[in-house]
């Protein structure tokens, strides 16, 4: 398979965009730095999170917009759950450069070497990425404008010839302590938008030791 | 005894000629010498294969187009627990180094298109691609209930992680028929043990990447090759950063290790072969003059030499290397003559030097002829380096026998000094217990004759080449890495054109996937069908959906429904089906690594095309195109070990010939010479002993016989005849010119001729020698003890006179 197309169309997955275009001017370059810096600090004091996200797929194929419903876990620096129970039970648990990953409720846990799962390894250095505020590693792929900063809400464009046929643009809404992102919006080329939302997120709560 | 009054008179004709003779022999050996500077050596294996059949020369061309056999294999390991990305980093920038006029091409991962979607492909082309089988295999999966968890699982798949990418397959390919042309895929992949991995071949533990050369050297070039293999290093030692450890193989590395192993043995063999022969002429002959029999047998190895050079375009190293050996039996000849002419011999003679070299004549004549005859037989070998080794053997031993029984007399006059000299002479005694002899001799040779039923031979030339250390544990860690991907058989299917080839081709997958399962086959059938499969195909597809697509509609409408898809989500699929793709061409298929395999797989010639298929070189795989042979026409099998098998066969013949053939020249020649069955039998004593002998300890010991052992054979029938026919006259004849001195002499030079031969790290000299040290170890104590014994107890034996010295 064309596993370099597969790559980038997988790295954009999880990181589904809220929906509505929203119209404030670009900021400015001085804006941008303080914003980011403002993210940045926010997010250094950020030791864990854990709470359940909604994925709201709007797809020309599907009749409806399906609701489904899953788990996140993070652990700085480099343990993350995705989870997803409805409808279907599905997800992954990275930590360190080992994980696993499973399929169905009774679906057997496979562990894997990180380095040998280039998907699962993109979409977890992205999420760190996010979480640590790391807007060097974001900003080498995607234009990234600040569209608001009440909340803070970010756009990112891909610089990409190739990531540009398949993906629009990306949007990120921070928490009103800018510490972490609440919500994913991803815009497809073909009209198609994905929108995940964080709920109930706890900070720097004691996660369990099985949760990874 | 009588002699050859011949060279009586051409003693005495040349006895008023001498700085004629002299100058005229000085002309030649120097001429001889000073070309051998211009010699053309050639360390190609190729001049031991057989070449009067196109199947032997055939085979080997064709397994020299196996996908690897001219590719240069790199593999960087990472040693040091670092991320498999430097090792890729590390890959693409000595990729990027490696450039002409060394290197033409470096794969570091299959090319990629990144306008070629091979999912989409697959699907586009199935009615092209999918088998009645896999017709059935789709049928199965087309109830209700199929479709249903079908769906299911891709309504599922769009809320994973990798949901996104996979919606556009969910709308075209709802019921995952592509998993179908996936299956497909796997019988292109040459490399077992290869994962992708940022577009580049990582083996499965992660820590070693592969890279696959191309360069524009000659596969037999050793200098070319060398300079090639160099530059790589030198190229890595700046690029490859340590913790990365970097393993090369090609056919390239044998070259050089063996073109490098024969110039160090030869320099070796040379060098220990004369030193040890002039130590042996210091001890038994003790006279400067003795060294005109090394100028005799130096003379002969450089006439030799510049006359094969002449004959032949190029020279094969291995000849050179049995040069050596020639030392050691050109000087059996001159020794002999030089013992019947030696300082001190003649004081008290009546005979005068004339009537010497009449009476020393007769043996050495035919000594030589006989050693002729027999290496002439390898003028009729099919291999052609044994052909060479033939000439030179012949022209060696005629250029001995001309100037020992010419030269060397004069020679001996007109030299100064030595006429006092007193040579290591044994002592002329008769046996006391000559039946004790005779029973070891036979007990010996019986339990050699019990141990020679044991020896095998053995056609695999690999075994002949040098492989060092080093070389051996990079292709053992290269097959535990990527699997034997160097192994294959290869089985090719030949047509006038294209497609009457991939014709052929589909015959032959169609028959090996039947039989084994085709999980190890490797070919290009499964994607590329020949236009009239692909045609016969699309009608089974458009039959096999024109029966089933309404109800598959239906079916997936109202399953689509009950999970929420609309009602135009596989429109995509419809589309698809009713769509007939246009036939696959060679040229089409640019996908993703597929383009590389094809272009290795598929060769063109003028005359035909020929597809390769790569199927593990078992026997069971033979036995099947052995037994399908008749319903796959223009199918030809090659594999390493059917090559060998066909070289084993065709030493085994040609062994036969030889003996057979060597064997009633020899018996004619001596019975010419002696005309006595009871002394031509005695003669042949030291050769019997020794071929025993050597085929016995060869069985024990479980060495194998090879193409280079007939060489050693000849040579040992040839010699121990010469050793047969001294000692015979000797014993019966009045022949008394110190022949047990000469016999043993010329034995111990030939031992040590070949004793330096031991010391060869290349196979096949090495070989060479340790066959030819049992052999001539042998003939030498049986004509020396055993002759006299038989002579002794059969009362063939002349009364023993007293010695003269």
């Amino acid at each position: 398979m064309n596993r370099l197309i597969f790559v980038i169309l997988i790295l954009i997955i999880p990181f589904s965009a809220l929906c509505q275009e929203t119209q404030e001017p670009p900021a400015t370059e001085a804006i941008k730095a303080d914003v980011f810096s403002r993210i940045r600090q926010a997010a250094s004091t950020v030791r864990t999170l854990a709470g359940e996200f909604t994925q709201e797929k709007h797809l020309e194929m599907l009749e409806n917009a399906p609701v489904s419903k899953g788990r996140f876990f993070f652990q700085n620096p480099d343990r993350l759950r995705w989870e997803v129970y409805e409808p279907a039970a599905m997800g992954f648990i990275v930590d360190g450069d080992k994980g696993k990953r499973w399929k169905g409720q009774s679906g057997a846990r496979q562990s894997f070497d990180l380095k040998k799962e280039p998907v699962i390894k993109i979409i977890s250095d992205q999420v760190f990425a996010w979480a640590r505020a790391d807007f060097e590693r974001l900003g080498a792929g995607y234009d990234i404008t600040v569209m608001g900063e009440g909340p803070v809400t970010l756009k990112l464009v891909p610089l990409s010839a190739t990531e540009k046929k398949y993906l629009e643009y990306i949007k990120l809404v921070f928490s009103p302590e800018d510490d972490y992102v609440i919500a994913i919006e991803v815009h497809e080329s073909g009209g198609d938008y994905t929108l995940i939302t964080f709920v109930g997120m706890a900070v720097n709560t004691l996660l369990q030791e099985d949760a990874f | 005894m009588s002699g050859f009054d011949i060279f009586r008179r051409i003693y005495n004709l040349f006895a008023r000629r001498r700085p004629v003779l002299f100058l005229a022999a000085a002309a030649i050996v120097i001429i001889s010498v000073v070309s051998l500077r211009y010699i053309r050596i050639s360390e190609d294996i190729r001049s031991m294969l057989p070449d009067n059949r196109k199947e032997f020369s055939l085979n080997f061309e064709l397994l020299q187009r196996a996908p690897f056999t001219r590719k240069i294999v790199i593999n960087l390991k990472d040693v040091s627990g670092d991320d498999v990305g430097s090792l890729i980093n590390a890959a693409d920038r000595l990729a990027e180094a490696m450039t002409p006029p060394f290197f033409t091409a470096v794969v570091t991962g299959p090319a990629v298109n990144q306008d070629m979607d091979i999912y989409n492909w697959l699907i586009r082309n199935l009615p092209n691609l999918a088998t009645g089988q896999d017709l059935e295999e789709i049928s199965a999966n087309l109830t209700t209930e199929k479709i249903g968890e079908q769906l299911a699982d891709d309504y599922n798949s769009l809320f994973s992680p990798e949901g996104w990418f996979l919606k556009g397959f969910v709308r075209s390919d709802p019921l995952n028929l592509k998993a179908t042309g996936i299956k497909k895929l796997s019988s292109l992949n040459v490399i077992p043990g290869a994962r992708l991995q940022d577009n580049h071949f990582v083996s499965a533990d992660g820590k070693n990447v592969l890279m696959i050369a191309e360069t524009g050297v000659d596969i037999t070039d050793a200098e070319g090759a060398g300079e090639m293999l160099s530059r790589l290093n030198s190229l890595a030692e700046v690029i490859v950063p340590q913790g990365i450890e970097m393993s090369v193989l090609s056919t390239y590395n044998y070259t050089v290790a063996n073109a490098d192993t024969i110039k160090k043995d030869l320099f070796v063999v040379l060098s220990i072969s004369s030193l040890s022969i002039i130590l042996l002429f210091v001890f038994f002959l003790r006279t400067w003059k003795a060294l005109l029999v090394l100028l005799i047998s130096f003379s002969s190895f450089a006439v030799a030499l510049f006359s094969v050079s002449m004959i032949f375009r190029t020279v094969s190293a291995i000849t050179i290397g049995f040069g050596s050996v020639l030392l050691g039996l050109s000087d059996d000849l001159s020794l002999h003559v030089y013992f019947a002419l030696r300082p001190g011999r003649l004081k008290d003679k009546t005979k005068d030097i004339s009537g010497v070299m009449a009476e020393v004549s007769r043996p050495v004549l035919f000594g030589g002829v006989i050693t002729i005859c027999a290496f002439s037989l390898l003028m009729f070998s099919s291999l052609p380096g044994q052909r060479q080794l033939g000439a030179f053997s012949i022209i060696g031993v005629l250029a001995s026998l001309a100037m020992s029984l010419i030269l060397l007399p004069h020679m001996m006059q007109a030299s100064p000094g030595g006429k006092d000299a007193h040579c290591f002479i044994l002592k002329n005694r008769r046996q006391a217990r000559p039946l004790i002899t005779v029973v070891i001799w036979v007990l010996l040779m019986t339990g050699c004759l019990w141990q020679a039923g044991h020896i095998a031979f053995s056609g695999n030339l690999n075994a002949l080449n040098f492989v060092p250390d080093r070389l051996h544990a990079v292709e053992q860690m290269i097959k535990e890495t990527w699997g034997d991907f160097r192994g294959h058989a290869m089985i090719f299917s030949e047509g006038k054109d294209m497609e009457s080839a991939l014709q052929i081709n589909d015959t032959l997958f169609r028959y090996l996937k039947e039989s084994t399962g085709g999980a190890e086959i490797i070919s290009i059938a499964s994607m590329l069908p020949s236009i009239k499969t692909q045609q016969t195909n699309r009608e089974a597809w458009a039959v096999f959906w024109s029966e089933r697509e309404d109800r598959v509609r239906r079916t997936l409408l109202e399953e689509g429904k009950r999970l929420g898809f609309s009602g135009n989500a596989f429109d995509p699929f419809f589309s698809g089906l009713n769509s007939s793709p246009s036939t696959i061409l060679p040229g089409d298929l640019n996908l993703s690594g597929v383009e590389a395999i094809l272009d290795s797989m598929i060769i063109r010639s003028d005359e035909k095309v020929s597809i390769l298929t790569l199927a593990p070189d078992t026997a069971e795989i033979r036995a099947l195109i052995d037994q399908g042979r008749d319903s796959l026409p223009g199918v030809r099998f090659v594999s390493q070990s059917y090559f060998s098998e066909m070289i084993r066969k065709a030493v085994g013949h040609d062994f036969l010939r030889f003996i057979a053939g060597a064997l009633f020249l020899i018996f004619l020649l001596l019975l010419l010479l002696f005309r006595d069955i009871k002394k031509v039998l005695l003669s042949l004593i030291p050769v019997a002993t020794g071929m025993i002998f050597m085929f016995g300890v060869m069985g024990m010991l479980n060495i194998p016989f090879n193409i280079f052992n007939i060489i050693s054979t000849i040579l040992i029938i040839g010699l121990g005849v010469d050793y047969g026919i001294f000692m015979v006259c000797k014993c019966s004849e009045d022949y008394e010119h110190d022949t047990d001195t000469a016999v043993l002499l010329s034995g111990l030079t030939t031992l040590t001729g070949f004793g330096a031969l031991i010391f060869a790290r290349h196979p096949a000299l090495h070989s060479i020698g340790i066959t030819v040290l049992l052999g001539i170890g042998a003939a030498i104590p049986s004509a020396m003890f055993v002759i006299p014994a038989f002579c002794n107890s059969t009362g063939t034996s002349r009364e023993v006179k007293p010695l003269n010295q």
